[in-house]
């Protein structure tokens, strides 16, 4: 992307597209070949072989920027590990292509009956483990059983499957109830383990083996450097699939956004990558003016922000109050706040359109005239006139918000959440943690009101467009507004058992009108990914499932681009 | 001697009320102790996943037996350094927190030695009698300087230095994707440690100017210029011995206030020190952690006092003899 | 800890900054220029409609900052009120019931003072999920000990004085003396404390808020920044979202700090010794001889800090001859001390002299304070009283009574001590070799006096001047003292001293001081025999010698402020003495009496 200057630096941002970028390719491989050519000539005694080794091994780093945390190596019990693990060293059964379709990995090939009711999964007879071991059938029945046992999140395993049988290289499993997400729900989150070496750890979240690092992908750990906040991974030499063109990768902890964007212009990182958040749309505009960076984009498969109730809660179990507090909220400011004003306002359905069709449901209006309303018909007045409203009986209207402390965007929606609220009555109390405690405090269920926002995959799992975040109690994960409501279950129990493309249609529309009659939660923007990156890079392609651009794909492809010069470290 | 038997007497008080605070807390706070001992997150975890663990976790701690007993024996395991597990980083905190503890002394004593000196030097040029130019000038800097909190300084130390080049990294430790090399971490160094000198000089320069105006108008300071020796002389041989012991006193209560301010000064230079793991501990409720490092910052700031006490036992001839000092 | 330069700040300015700020915590809608609720785009530079420009959510940084000062204000007079409170309430109770109370007590304030206060403000905070009034409780609860430091050693001060024993004499009960008669004198000191404490209380809130542990219902000027550091305040150039909560911070602090100092510093004296400002004179212009030092109109005044002027001499006219032994007495406060110093330029730097002070041909008052080093220890030498720490407690005597023969003399290290033994020998002191060794701790008091006449004779100094040199001397060290005075040759001694029977037997000549003025001066045969001043006579009666009797009773009628200072109690005044009277020279005696002018 050229220099650009202003308010169209937006409207240039560059879109992924063959053509272009074929073109630029061809172009820049010439000139770069023409390069080597004089290299060769100018350096008797340096074969061209000996070049392309040293590319493949100890060749350019690519750095990765990010704010997240990363405690500790362990795939299981650190959750940004976890999406590392995802993103470089362990492979799961299948991965899905950014047009949501499933491409193999681990299984060569895979199958299923006409119902869903069992899996059955080819493994690629080369695929090894970091330390040399093969990867077994085995290791895929032990991985799933370990996780249903120790996992926290992942209980639903148990809950979804009858029996795995194991034969020669062959994987099946028997599920209890007919799934036709299987593949996503399962077949794709699952990180494979070794068995041989998580059998002997039984607790995950309480181990010191540094082999539970290993996996069977494409890059392998090197170090973890606390100190540093640096996790660096080399290229496994080994891989049974498409080999990576990259050497090493590392990835680099930024204690916030703004120190993160820094080093984006200062040339210390390459790239940005966050899990399934694009870069905070308000440092767009400055990143794309720098000559050096390029951004690329999509329309966000996850919503940034969600306004979740808390259905047991007796402050907001009653929808008229839901609804209130809906209609309070100034859609268009946080749409200006966390998107620059880009973003299509919302419908109470929730769902964005980057991932179905909407069921024609219109945008969000903010009428705090109405919310009062409402709330005067729930006998909400404020009687001891301190400007905040008491229920019915007697209790103040002080809601209990839960956030993540941990991640941007956050503090500018509670405060303008705050001041909405303020406006009809209620006043906020706010909880604050960062993102495992959070996820205790949502367990424990003292809250009324919680903000979160949902992943591309989380809006994926279970039964699709988001009904994993409420239909927690079957899946034994995220029960976010505790929604008990046995028509939603038999509604994503219907999805799950259907594969007919139409009848899929019309239950989707049947999930977004759902979500837009009872409001378990209020999708409070929509929005777009932005992923900036250093130009002196090119190949990368968007997976939003894996969180942007650092993913299976872009690996693939990713070469330095021939006129800039990558230093070799 | 009974000048260090009376000090002693002190810290072991001290040293218990920190090692009882955490019992205290506990003990106080609504709820399930077991929260407040093993943080909530974990505490969540365990009572889903492995109630079993959670009950060999209470008994562990010994909540069923009476409190008496289960004060004793946590003040046991505090004295052989057990501060339990991290569920967060998957280590005993006693191994975390001697990693960090590490970073943050590289940040801290290399601090706190040059601004002792720079404090020792500044103070006495401008405590000596006479409208000099050093006080004119450095008193108003450095009184501004002081009121700066040091967090505030890092930041517009930042501010500043964002757009002068790469030089100066805008925080962490190490470049990313480079090698362990003493020149980057210095170079990393460079920015939060100009913070904690020029907080912590601020705070000692006007200690020892005050210290030295005070000793000037002392009675042998009088007679040492009655008896026709320069003031340089004066300040060498006379102002400074006794301005020592009571500055050393004030770099050790100072070495309690650098900890404390550079906890936020870490924050905002993403250095990887107590500071970072206490602000991570309190984001993530990660009780063990969070007392840990407390009882570690105690520790050091009680070791730094009690070192300031041994050496003004050393210097000063009246405490060697249990005189009073006046 | 102000400097001098700082004080001429008037408490104005810290006073002004300081009620603007109140006044924004007070009544922010009357200065925030847009109110809190209306909302801009985010993240807009600064213009005319948003003077700091606008947060990531839109709001005007002006408007917040100033809507920010309550809470931040708030927390920090409230800690502060607490911390006062207690530290105060633990202070009084200290310092008035000493024992076991005391004791107790401040082994508390040990532990406190040496917990780090920030981490354990974090900890509890974090423990106990706290609001506004929680945060500003821990803070209070752990600051309160640096004031009850102080206050109970002023309450031991003020214990000790007449008007609290008087008090406790007429069945005062003790609360009744801690609140009515203890707790006005130090409420300046508790006031100034509490305005320190608020300044650090106003870091700490900060410093909590920063890390984002405050309320985010009531933000502050530390939650402003927290909200920059993590909302892309530096990405997006806001940076006046970083300075402006920093500047209010800062500034606020300081003007605390200032207020507080002022306060505290407020009954303190200026007392530095200063050097002279007059002009330099070359090393040979002193004599080698002992020249007569002649004092004219010679008058000292004291500017004290509330404006006003002690005049400690006035007037002085005097004439010390060659190889003369002058005694100065008179009573405390009559301003022979400061004659002393005069000479030697050794007052502070609050004393204005005017007059000549000429000897061997110079006047000492106008010279500098290099030409004072050249004549200090070398020509003149002082002897300082020893009562209080007239020598250095943290060097060895030795090397002090050798220091002027090293610095003066160019000696050697072991030529020098060899010197002082030789020295303190002389004086009496045994046995003198182990005993310079030693550390003036383990001195007597009457030998610390004599260490300190052998330091004043060690470099040969042709004038000398004996500030009480019998003070704490035993009779027989004190007619050791005298011999060894009066052995000394070719010397010029002007002594001051209580000892009216030391006077006698030493000196050549005695001068009577009264009030800063010098009222009689006699030859010491003549004085002894008939004194002419009403308090001379008086002073020698009250001598033990004559059978103790003392002074007459009081005449108010004829006293008067500018009169002879002795009118008040002088049995032989009349009305002429409401007039200060002249010195009078009657025939080489002179007296300063209305009754001895002709």
């Amino acid at each position: 992307m050229e220099r650009s200057s202003g308010d169209d630096a937006f409207s240039r941002l560059t879109r992924p597209g063959k053509g272009r970028f074929s073109k630029i390719f061809q172009r820049r491989f010439f000139t770069g070949r023409l390069l080597l050519l004089i290299l060769l000539m100018l350096s008797p005694g340096c074969s061209e072989e000996e070049d392309q080794a040293k590319v493949h091994s100890s060749g350019p780093v690519l750095r990765i920027g990010t704010t997240m945390v990363i405690k500790q190596a362990n795939p299981v019990a650190d959750y940004y590990y976890n999406i590392l693990a995802m993103v470089m060293t362990h492979d799961s059964l299948v991965r899905f292509d950014e047009d949501l379709k499933p491409v193999p990995q681990l299984a060569e090939r895979f199958s299923s009956d006409r119902e869903g009711r069992v899996w059955t999964f080819d493994l690629d007879p080369g695929a090894r483990w970091h330390d040399g071991r093969p990867v077994t059938p085995g290791d895929v029945k032990f991985t799933f059983e370990y996780l249903a046992r120790h996992h926290l999140s992942s209980g639903w395993a148990g809950h979804m499957i009858e029996a795995i049988e194991t034969r020669g290289h062959r994987v099946v499993f028997r599920l209890k109830e007919p799934h036709s997400r299987f593949l996503i729900n399962a077949g794709f989150v699952v990180r494979i383990l070794p068995g041989h070496i998580w059998r002997n750890i039984s607790d995950p979240h309480k181990t010191e083996n540094r082999a539970v690092s290993v996996g069977c992908g494409p890059f392998m750990l090197e170090d973890f450097d606390p100190a540093a906040r640096t996790v660096s991974f080399r290229v496994n030499r080994d891989y049974y699939g498409p080999l990576p063109t990259i050497g090493r990768v590392s990835f680099q902890t930024y204690g916030t956004t703004d120190l993160l964007a820094l080093a984006l212009i200062k040339e210390q990182v390459d790239l940005y990558y966050q899990y399934a958040a694009g870069m905070p749309v308000p440092y767009v505009k400055k990143l794309a003016a720098q000559p050096h960076l390029a951004c690329m984009w999509a329309e966000s498969m996850g919503i940034p922000a969600v306004l979740g109730f808390n259905l047991s809660s007796s402050l907001v179990e009653a929808l008229a109050v839901r609804r209130a507090v809906a209609l309070a909220v100034d859609y268009s400011q946080l749409s200006a706040c966390l998107m620059n004003g880009e973003s299509r306002i919302p419908t109470p359905g929730l769902v964005p359109p980057s991932l179905s069709a909407p069921a024609d449901l219109s945008p969000w209006k903010q009428n705090p005239d109405e919310s009062r309303a409402l709330l005067a018909s729930m006998g909400w007045r404020d009687r001891d006139g301190d400007g905040v409203l008491e229920t019915a009986q007697g209790v103040p209207a002080v809601p209990t918000l839960l956030v993540r402390s941990d991640l941007w965007g956050e503090s500018q929606v509670v405060k303008l959440l705050a001041r909405d609220l303020r406006k009809i009555g209620l006043k906020l109390r706010v909880r604050s943690a960062d993102l495992s405690t959070y996820l205790a405090f949502l367990k424990e269920g003292d809250y009324d009101l919680v903000l979160f926002r949902t992943t591309p995959w989380g809006m994926m799992m279970h039964a699709g467009l988001g009904t994993g975040y409420f239909d927690g109690e079957k899946t034994q994960s995220l029960n976010l507004c505790r929604l008990k409501d046995e028509a939603f279950f038999a509604l994503c129990h219907e999805i799950l058992k259907t594969t007919d493309p139409d009848r899929l249609k019309t239950l989707y529309t049947k999930v977004q009108r759902y979500y837009a009659e009872h409001l378990p939660a209020v999708a409070l923007c929509w929005g777009r990914s932005y992923f900036p990156f250093n130009k002196k890079w090119q190949g990368f392609s968007i997976n939003q499932l894996e969180g942007g651009l650092a993913n299976r794909f872009s690996w693939q492809n990713l070469a330095p681009s021939p006129s800039k010069g990558v230093e070799a470290r | 001697m009974a000048f260090l038997r009376g000090k002693l007497w002190r810290y072991g008080l001290c040293l218990f009320f920190v090692l009882a605070l955490n019992f205290f807390i506990v003990q106080l706070m609504p709820g399930d102790p077991l929260v407040h001992l093993v943080g909530e997150e974990t505490y969540f975890h365990l009572e889903r996943t492995n109630p079993r663990a959670l009950a060999d976790l209470r008994a562990k701690y010994g909540l069923d037996r009476p409190v008496a007993q289960r004060f004793l024996s946590s003040m046991v395991q505090l004295a052989r350094f057990r501060l339990g597990w991290s569920f967060h980083y998957g280590q005993p905190v006693a191994q975390i927190l001697l990693y960090r503890l590490k970073w943050t002394l590289v940040l801290l004593c290399p601090a706190v030695f040059v601004s002792s000196l720079l404090g020792l030097f500044l103070g006495c040029l401008s405590g000596r009698p006479g409208g000099n130019w050093a006080d004119r000038a450095l008193t108003p800097l450095f009184l501004t300087l002081y009121s700066v909190p040091a967090y505030c300084l890092a930041f517009l130390l930042l501010l500043a230095f964002l757009s002068f080049g790469d030089f100066f990294p805008l925080g962490g430790m190490r470049d990313p994707g480079a090698g362990v090399s003493i020149w980057d971490v210095w170079r990393h160094m460079l920015l939060p440690q100009a913070v904690l000198v020029l907080h912590a000089t601020s705070y000692l320069y006007v200690i020892m100017r005050s210290t030295v105006r005070q000793i000037f108008r002392e009675a042998y300071v009088i007679t040492a210029l009655g008896k026709g020796v320069k003031p340089d002389g004066v300040l060498l041989r006379h102002v400074l011995p006794n301005a020592l012991p009571p500055y050393a006193t004030a770099v050790a209560v100072n070495f309690g206030f650098i900890a404390g301010g550079a906890l936020l000064v870490e924050v905002v230079f993403s250095w990887q020190g107590m500071g970072s793991l206490m602000y991570e501990a309190v984001m993530a409720r990660d009780y063990p952690i969070l007392w840990g490092c407390f009882l570690v910052l105690s520790l050091s700031v009680i070791g730094a006092n009690a070192l300031a006490d041994i050496f003004c036992a050393a210097v000063d001839p009246r405490i060697r003899d249990d005189r009073p000092v006046s | 800890m102000t400097g001098p330069c700082l004080k001429r700040i008037s408490v104005g300015v810290p006073v002004l900054v300081l009620s603007v700020l109140l006044s924004a915590a007070l009544f922010p809608w009357l200065l925030a220029p847009i109110s809190p609720g209306t909302l801009d785009s985010p993240y807009l530079q600064p213009d005319a409609r948003h003077l700091l420009g606008t947060d990531s959510i839109g709001q005007d940084l002006l408007s917040e900052l100033i809507y920010s000062a309550r809470i931040s204000l708030c927390v920090a007079f409230l800690a502060s009120f607490a911390a006062t409170f207690l530290g105060t309430l633990v202070g009084m109770v200290s310092g008035y019931c000493e024992g076991a109370w005391d004791q107790w007590l401040m082994r508390v304030t040990d532990v406190f003072l040496l917990v780090p206060a920030l981490p354990l403000i974090i900890l509890l905070t974090a423990y106990m999920d706290a609001g506004v009034l929680g945060i500003a409780l821990v803070i209070g609860v752990t600051a309160w000990p640096a004031t009850a430091r102080v206050v109970r050693a002023n309450v031991r001060q003020e214990r000790g004085k007449n008007y609290i024993r008087s008090a406790q004499a007429f069945g005062a009960g003790n609360l009744y003396v801690m609140t009515v008669h203890i707790l006005p004198n130090i409420s300046q000191l508790v006031l100034a404390k509490g305005t320190l404490v608020a300044a650090s209380a106003m870091v700490a809130e900060a410093g909590v808020s920063f890390l984002g542990l405050g309320d985010p219902n009531y933000k502050s000027w530390g939650a402003m920044l927290h909200e920059a550091f993590t909302g892309g305040g530096l990405l997006n150039g806001a940076y006046l979202w970083y300075m402006s909560p920093i500047v209010c911070i800062s500034l606020t602090v300081l003007c605390l700090t200032l207020l507080g100092q002022r306060w505290i510093e407020a009954d303190e004296e200026d007392t530095l010794v200063v050097g002279a400002r007059g002009k330099d004179v070359p090393r040979s212009s002193f004599p080698h001889k002992t020249p007569r030092l002649r004092v004219k109109g010679l008058s000292v005044d004291f500017l004290k800090r509330d404006g006003t002027v002690f005049r400690a001499l006035d007037q002085l006219e005097m004439t010390v001859n060659g190889n003369e032994r002058l005694a100065v007495v008179g009573e405390t406060g009559s301003g022979k001390s400061v004659l002393l110093l005069a000479l030697m330029g050794l007052l502070p730097r609050n004393a204005a002299v005017t007059g000549e002070i000429l000897y061997g041909g110079m006047n000492l008052c106008a010279l500098s304070e290099k030409g004072f080093q050249r004549l200090r220890g070398k020509h003149a030498a002082y002897v300082p009283q020893g009562a209080g720490q007239a020598l250095n407690p943290m060097m060895r005597v030795g090397s002090q009574v050798a220091e002027p023969a090293r610095v003066h003399l160019k000696m050697p290290k072991d030529r020098a001590m060899g010197l002082a033994v030789e020295m303190l020998a002389k004086m009496g002191i045994f046995p003198a070799h182990r005993r310079i060794g030693e550390y003036p701790h383990q001195y007597s008091g009457g030998m610390i006096q004599r260490a300190l006449t052998a330091m004043g004779l060690i470099s040969g100094a042709s004038l000398i001047l004996l500030d009480e040199p019998t003070k704490g001397l035993d009779p027989r060290s004190r007619d050791h003292m005298l011999r060894v005075l009066k052995g000394l040759e070719q010397k010029t001694i002007v002594m001051v001293t209580h000892d009216l029977a030391f006077a006698q037997g030493f000196a050549d000549r005695i001068g009577v001081m009264l009030g800063a003025r010098l009222v009689e001066m006699a030859d010491t045969a003549g004085f002894f025999k008939r004194p002419l001043h009403p308090y001379a006579r008086a002073l020698l009666k009250a001598q033990p010698r004559q059978g103790l009797q003392g002074m007459g009773p009081y005449h108010h009628q004829f006293f008067h402020p500018e009169g002879c200072p002795f009118s008040a109690r002088c049995e032989t005044a009349f009305s002429k003495c409401r007039v200060m009277p002249p010195m009078t020279d009657m025939g080489g005696r002179f007296v300063r009496c209305w009754r001895h002018v002709a």
